[in-house]
């Protein structure tokens, strides 16, 4: 945890990793968040959260990252991943054709339920299992043109593009955020926990909670 | 609010002589401590004090006031006891005079004067408190609730105190409207106060803080013990005399009444926010109910009936005939100094609302939910009486006559006292091996099945006993069952076990199905065995032959249970199953059991894991506020989400191994003599 209590906070952003059960979501998120792989990681029950404070830009951004797990059928936790996200980081395995066919699906139910101006973000995991490689980076990055979202490729596990990925991701929030902060009234980002630099965060807000997963 | 709650508004309305007066009695009565309550002063009242039925879904409100009732017997001391009256809103709405007939029927002529000033009020609706309190009442009632009042359970534990009379008694409304018939319904009790003089010491500051928090925690404070005599328990002479029948008597013979301390009165103001938050709070008295119930306090509504209607007491009134359990709502009528225990149960900080508990002897329980305040001057009150008795405790005990010990419990939730521990606890051992066979006959069979749960719940199991007490707590094996059936049972299962097998292969090579299942199922489930308790010794290492186990037990189940499939969390709780029973076929068997009571056999409507968080919010919201107003206030609670695991889990990745396993014996697997538990009921 990169981030103090008392910390100058310009950005607070809600990111969701979605994607079929064992695609890397864990690991991609325990990489970047703790720098830490281990093979066979426990399955994600419910949902994990994690926190890290990044630079980007010279602004400091604090990420909340919803780990949610791959086969979710309890309802109750639905509306609650994609309310408020900034961002929406769809996982698929490289070497998993079925994982990369469900995209399209995660893609849908992503779009449905978060708001307009969520970023959404293709990531291929995995990517150091070459040999038994099953969707080319081709096939991913055409994929992701089509919706008209961004295509990265990462390893948890060599740590390749992991924080390049998130990094960039942070970015586009920002620029979404901004674009759509011109474009509307800070009243109506209520449901948004974005905030701009002008409102800096007092150390005893909620946002402190993060500074350890909860789960 | 109560008990002086209505200087300020009386100042408003009264004249001013009257004022010095009230202030003077409240002086009185808090520096000279030797004047006691009068008999048949009301000491204590407060309004929307809500009754709920046993599921908690009715909840009736309704007007709760403590009645100091004094017997002198010639040549004697005096017997003194209060006596609790709760009539509920809607026979008061119906008769406003309902309210005052206890205090009217006593024979004495130290009735409380504010008697007089209610009954006028309410009658020519003048611009009173007093009027607006039985507005409110009306309102309130109008507003929420159903009628009934809900009650009185009880066990035969302690039937063998039958030589304390109890005195409890249901009216039913229709007969309350009548103002005959409430008089008959009002509780006898002829205690006598003997001693007044070491109590009240509070100083009047104290006692016109009408907040009080720290000496209310002070005062509430109390035993440790459930049942320690000695330290807080103060004792209280019960003595039968002949003079209840005055008080059953014709409420017109109450005719003289003289100037009560006025300072022990209590009616407290109705506010147009005080209903509001009434019917708020009444959405919520569930929780507050299950809070009960999981002390243990509700006794199961199938009980006996009420063995004291029939106790010469009651029966001195007419309408006793018929007390043994009237459900309907009614106006309900105890003498205190007859019960086994009172307890007390904030629900937060300022201890001003919660939960009244009585405790009869026959252990019924009678709970009045108070969710505007006034608990805490309840306390006061009962802490005041406490003084009073222990300082004649002390006298009878240099006496010769032995008093009928009484008990005034009151009790503040803490998980640090040893207060709120069910009472079995800490009785029973951790089920060993010797035990474990005592529990069996020649033949195997288990006869006193719910001791053994009791053991199990209470004092845990042995770790080496488990693999074979589990088959019993999953339903593999039924208790009763000899060690031949058991036998037979065994090889039944096994063989059904290889069926659906051989149904899953069967169905396997139809490829649309293979790959639908693997879809579905199989792929998951490959998935998530390879991550499952490997760092488990049972588990551990590449080509581990326990983890493929593992696999067809849960793809095996899929197929057995298509409408349930493999959901994530599975393979967590058949994890420690295959560990202990090390066979395939049994831990499928117990882990088909075990499903039977998870949450995960909810699917797909997730009510109940719905229902669950709800109850945590509202268990939270109770007993930890301002952690609750902190979840509320940070928004990052996430609907408690991150206790989804837990309550899916049953706390298996909260807890290292052996306190996980625990967990799942004793609060899931098992024995639960209360309603809210996490997942495995």
């Amino acid at each position: 945890m990169e981030s103090s209590s008392n910390e100058h906070i310009d950005y607070v952003f809600k990111v969701v990793l979605i994607g079929d059960c064992g695609v890397g979501k864990s690991s991609l998120l325990l990489r970047y968040s703790d720098d830490f792989f281990q093979e066979s990681y426990l399955c994600t029950i419910g949902v994990d959260l994690r926190i890290r404070t990044i630079s980007v830009d010279d602004k400091r951004v604090k990420l909340q990252m919803w780990d949610t797990a791959g086969q979710e059928r309890f309802k109750t936790l639905c509306g609650h991943y994609y309310r408020g996200a900034e961002a929406i980081i769809i996982v698929f395995d490289v070497t998993s054709e079925n994982s990369f066919s469900n995209v399209l699906r995660w893609y849908e139910e992503a779009r449905q339920l978060s708001r307009q101006d969520t970023v959404l973000v293709l990531l291929g995991n995995k990517s150091d299992m070459a040999d038994s490689r099953a969707v080319s980076t081709e096939r991913a990055q055409s994929l992701a043109a089509s919706l008209n979202i961004a295509y990265f490729e990462s390893s948890a596990k060599l740590c390749d593009n992991v924080k390049e990925t998130f990094t960039a991701t942070t970015r586009k929030m920002m620029e979404a955020y901004q674009k759509h902060h011109r474009a509307h009234l800070p009243d109506d980002l209520t449901n948004s926990k974005s905030l701009h630099m002008s409102q800096p965060i007092k150390s005893s807000t909620s946002l402190n909670c993060f500074d350890c997963s909860i789960m | 609010m109560d008990k002086f709650p209505s200087i300020p508004k009386l100042s408003i309305q009264q004249p001013f002589s009257k004022i010095i007066e009230k202030a003077t009695s409240l002086f009185n009565i808090s520096t000279d401590v030797k004047v006691p309550a009068l008999d048949g002063e009301i000491v204590y009242s407060k309004n929307n004090v809500c009754v709920h039925q046993v599921g908690g879904e009715e909840r009736v409100p309704g007007y709760l006031s403590l009645r100091c009732s004094i017997t002198e017997m010639p040549g004697k001391q005096t017997d003194s006891t209060l006596i609790l009256h709760w009539v509920p809103n809607m026979t008061i709405r119906r008769n406003p005079k309902s309210v005052d007939s206890p205090v009217r029927t006593p024979p004495r002529a130290s009735s409380a004067t504010n008697l007089i000033d209610f009954d006028s009020d309410t009658e020519n609706t003048s611009t009173s408190q007093s009027t607006s309190l039985s507005a409110s009442l009306t309102n309130h009632s109008a507003h929420s609730c159903k009628q009934i009042t809900k009650d009185e359970t009880l066990t035969q534990e302690h039937s063998d105190e039958n030589l304390y009379e109890l005195s409890v008694k249901y009216v039913p409304s229709q007969s309350s409207s009548n103002s005959d018939n409430m008089e008959g319904s009002i509780e006898i009790s002829t205690e006598k106060l003997v001693d007044f003089s070491s109590s009240g010491q509070e100083d009047l500051s104290d006692k016109l803080d009408e907040l009080g928090i720290d000496g209310n925690d002070q005062k509430v404070m109390t035993s440790n013990k459930p049942l320690n005599l000695e330290s807080i328990q103060q004792s209280l002479l019960l003595k039968s005399s002949t003079e209840q029948e005055e008080w059953c008597g014709d409420a017109d013979s109450d005719s003289s009444l003289t100037e009560g301390p006025d300072s022990e009165r209590s009616f407290s103001p109705a506010s147009l926010s005080d209903i509001s938050s009434i019917c708020d709070v009444l959405s919520l008295t569930e929780t507050a109910e299950s809070i009960v119930e999981s002390r243990n306090l509700m006794f199961p509504t199938n009980g006996l009936p009420l063995e004291s209607s029939a106790h010469s007491k009651n029966s001195m009134s007419p309408s006793t005939s018929d007390t043994s359990i009237v459900t309907s709502p009614g106006v309900f009528s105890v003498n205190l100094g007859a019960m086994r225990s009172l307890r007390l149960f904030f629900s937060e900080d300022s201890a001003s609302c919660g939960q009244l508990v009585i405790a009869s002897r026959e252990s019924q329980y009678k709970i009045f939910h108070f969710y505007n305040g006034g608990l805490d001057k309840l306390a006061d009150i009962l802490e005041e009486w406490n003084l009073f008795h222990s300082a004649k405790q002390q006298k009878w005990r240099h006496g010769s006559i032995s008093p009928f010990s009484q008990q005034f419990r009151v009790v503040k939730p803490s998980i640090a006292e040893d207060v709120d521990v069910h009472p079995e606890e800490h009785l029973y051992h951790t089920l060993n091996n010797a035990q474990w066979k005592m529990f069996m006959n020649d033949e195997g069979q288990i006869l006193d099945e719910s001791n053994l749960k009791k053991t199990v719940f209470f004092g845990g199991i042995e770790p080496s006993l488990r693999r074979e007490v589990w088959p019993f707590l999953l339903h593999y094996y039924p208790y009763e069952s000899t060690f031949e059936q058991r036998e037979h049972i065994r090889n039944e299962k096994y063989l059904q076990y290889q069926k659906i097998k051989k149904k899953r292969y069967r169905l396997a090579k139809d490829k649309a199905w293979e790959l639908r299942f693997w879809r579905s199922v199989q792929n998951t489930v490959e998935k998530d065995v390879v991550r499952t308790d490997r760092s488990h010794s049972y588990y551990k290492g590449d080509n581990n032959s326990n983890v493929e186990t593992l696999k067809e037990i849960l793809l095996n189940y899929a197929v057995a249970h298509p409408h349930l499939g493999y959901t994530q969390g599975m393979s967590d709780l058949l994890s420690p199953i295959l560990v202990e029973l090390k066979n395939e076929a049994d831990a499928y068997w117990c882990f088909v059991g075990l499903m039977q009571r998870t949450i995960f056999v909810s699917q797909p409507k997730d009510t109940d894991m719905d229902q669950q968080l709800v109850y945590l919010k509202e268990l939270l919201r109770l007993m930890f506020p301002k952690f609750h107003d902190h979840l509320l206030k940070v928004d990052v609670t996430l609907g408690l989400l991150f206790v989804h695991r837990w309550i899916l889990l049953c706390f298996k990745r909260e807890f290292n191994e052996e306190d996980s396993l625990t967990i799942w014996e004793r609060a899931g697997l098992t024995y639960r003599p209360t309603t809210f538990t996490f997942s495995l009921l």
